[in-house]
């Protein structure tokens, strides 16, 4: 979904248009909730703060603003203050075990490309936080580097150095793998 | 790269991979959905947010801010020195001090102003006062009799100020005989064109080339030209290119006491051959009188000769004939010595001639020499010399003559133009609901 598009929908759902609602849920959600799952190593933890971010979100449209930021980078930054809050409150990251990541990976028929997914988690779980955070917000979520410079409150060329250094990290592991 | 390539390959596979639904999607869409409603905002038009359009204005207004306070002319005061002589024992010392204001309003009309003798400060700081209006306010103008008194070192009486000018011309002769000589300087991007416009111009003017040297990057022009002619030719030089590519130097210098030097030389002259005349005319009638006086007395001393032979052919006595024979020799004596004296009178006469004429040859010669320093003095105060300078500019001398910005300006504005593009995004945040 183009920018444009995403925004238009926003605009529409502003004015409680549910399919333009239905339409944002079905473009955003994957990544939203596979940014979850992924950061939360906890699938029904990331389902709660999913359904809070979304509910936040539709409760508060009038506070998105059409700032040439997709709405989906405005979610994810609801999100990402969920989480915070989370840990904040709980004070802990709960790791999911290897089969739980297998069944979160289901849909995938090839098993060596699923191996070489849970290869790639294994090394990225070698990185720092900020670095998977990066790759995180650039891979999964496919945000643009203007949009992570806007959701983490640095510039747009700091971000860009940001994930290609965390991408060059990720490759000395798996070159030291 | 190839490595690059391929983690980020294996990145964007994972990450696609990543994406998932949660097991009860439909559910929690249908939840969602549901509880839209329309935003309190939702009916007023979303205000279209272009940040180009804020950088590109902060950048322009900041560099317009930041020129204007470095490069901005002083709006509350004009400028002008004048020299202020202090009058002493031994040098008139001069110093310069800046009054704001245009020397034409000046009011000279105090009385003081207008004597020759010395003034004081309070009358010349009034005088200033009231011109510039500023006499009104309180101490004002003790504050500028105070700054005048400080610039001339303590003195409260000083002489009539004078305009700065060149040295004076003698007060009985006020004749200007200004010798002209132009110097420009154009700068331009094709200088061939103005270097081939300019001597149009000035060929047009009737005037002359004296010296020319084009070049890709420079040119030169030596020139001379009818004064008449010579505002005409300015005034179409400087239409050539714009005000701030052209500079011009015109200086002037009054010829008279070389005109006065001439004149006196060739009055000088002209008397002096006056006298040689008058020497001359007396030398020759001198000559003429003394030579006639002893030509007679030599023609008298033949004719009695003459008269002695006749004796002595007529007389056979002896003792007679003896002292004919002695009045014959002493005449002949006489004769000599007055033919002696004639000669000598007569060569005298051709030196002293001479020697007059030699004088007036020479005084001719450099009466002549002073006529012609004078026809050249005056076509030379008739004629203006000039040469042009024509040198080939960058674009980016020509955005330092429009735009003199100071590097640290320049500086400034590249730091904001940097803090704008790369820092800015630090400041923008995302508002989420808590």
């Amino acid at each position: 979904m183009t920018l444009q598009e995403e925004l238009k929908l926003a605009e529409l759902a502003k004015k409680g248009d549910k399919p333009a609602v239905g339409a944002l849920w079905d473009a955003i959600t994957p990544k939203l909730f596979g940014y979850l799952v992924n950061t939360l190593r906890d699938r029904a933890l990331a389902e709660d703060i999913l359904q809070e971010t979304w509910l936040k979100a539709i409760s508060a449209m009038d506070k998105f603003e059409n700032r040439q930021v997709r709405f989906s980078a405005w979610l994810f930054a609801i999100a990402r203050n969920n989480c915070r809050e989370h840990w904040r409150t709980q004070n802990r990251i709960v790791s999911m075990p290897d089969e739980e990541l297998e069944t979160t990976a289901g849909s995938a028929d090839n098993i060596s490309a699923l191996n070489d997914n849970m290869d790639l988690d294994k090394i990225l779980d070698k990185l720092s936080d900020d670095d998977k955070e990066m790759l995180r917000l650039r891979y999964l979520a496919e945000m643009s580097f203007n949009e992570i410079a806007h959701l983490l409150e640095i510039s747009s060329i700091a971000a860009r150095v940001r994930v290609h250094r965390a991408t060059l990290r990720a490759r000395a592991f798996t070159q030291t793998k | 790269m190839n490595n690059n390539f391929s983690i980020k390959n294996r990145l964007a596979d994972w990450g696609q991979k990543s994406q998932q639904l949660p097991a009860n999607n439909t559910t929690m869409k249908e939840e969602i959905m549901a509880a839209a409603r329309p935003a309190a905002s939702a009916s007023k038009p979303a205000k279209r947010y272009r940040p180009w359009l804020y950088r590109a204005g902060v950048l322009a207004v900041s560099a317009v801010a930041i020129v204007l306070v470095i490069t901005g002319p002083d709006l509350l005061a004009k400028r002008t020195s004048f020299g202020i002589s202090v009058g002493g024992s031994g040098s008139v010392a001069q110093r310069d001090f800046a009054v704001s204001t245009n020397m034409a309003d000046v009011d000279y009309s105090s009385s003081e102003l207008e004597s020759d003798g010395p003034i004081s400060v309070d009358s010349l700081s009034l005088s200033y006062g009231e011109a510039t209006g500023l006499a009104s306010e309180p101490g004002v103008v003790r504050t500028i009799a105070s700054k005048i008194t400080d610039a001339i070192g303590g003195d409260e009486k000083i002489a009539n100020p004078i305009l700065y000018t060149s040295a004076p011309a003698p007060t009985f002769d006020a004749r200007e005989l200004m010798e002209t000589q132009y110097g420009a300087t154009i700068k331009t991007r094709n200088v061939n064109k103005i270097a081939t416009q300019a001597q149009t111009i000035i060929r047009g003017q009737g005037g002359r080339m004296n010296n020319l040297s084009i070049q890709e990057k420079y040119a030169y022009i030596s020139f001379s030209l009818p004064k008449e002619k010579f505002d005409q030719m300015m005034v179409q030089l400087k239409d050539l290119v714009p005000k701030k590519m052209y500079e011009e130097t015109i200086s002037a210098y009054n010829r008279l006491s070389e005109k006065q030097s001439i004149e006196t030389n060739t009055e000088n002259i002209k008397t002096e051959l006056v006298k040689l005349q008058t020497e001359k005319e007396e030398l020759t009638a001198t000559h003429e009188t003394k030579s006639a006086e002893i030509q007679n007395r030599i023609d008298a001393l033949t004719a009695s000769l003459n008269t002695q032979y006749r004796l002595k052919a007529a007389t056979r006595d002896q003792i007679q004939l003896s002292k004919i024979n002695d009045e014959i020799n002493r005449l002949t004596a006489e004769k000599k010595s007055a033919e002696t004296e004639l000669k000598t009178l007569n060569t005298r006469y051709d030196i002293d001639s001479k020697r007059i004429e030699r004088n007036i040859e020479r005084q001719n010669t450099t009466l002549d020499n002073l006529d012609v320093q004078n026809e050249n003095l005056d076509m030379q105060v008739e004629t203006v010399s000039g040469t042009i300078n024509i040198q080939h500019v960058s674009i980016w001398e020509i955005i330092k003559i429009y735009v003199p910005v100071k590097p640290v300006a320049v500086g400034l504005i590249v730091l904001a133009a940097v803090y704008l593009l790369f820092f800015k995004g630090r400041n923008r945040k995302v508002e989420v609901p808590v």
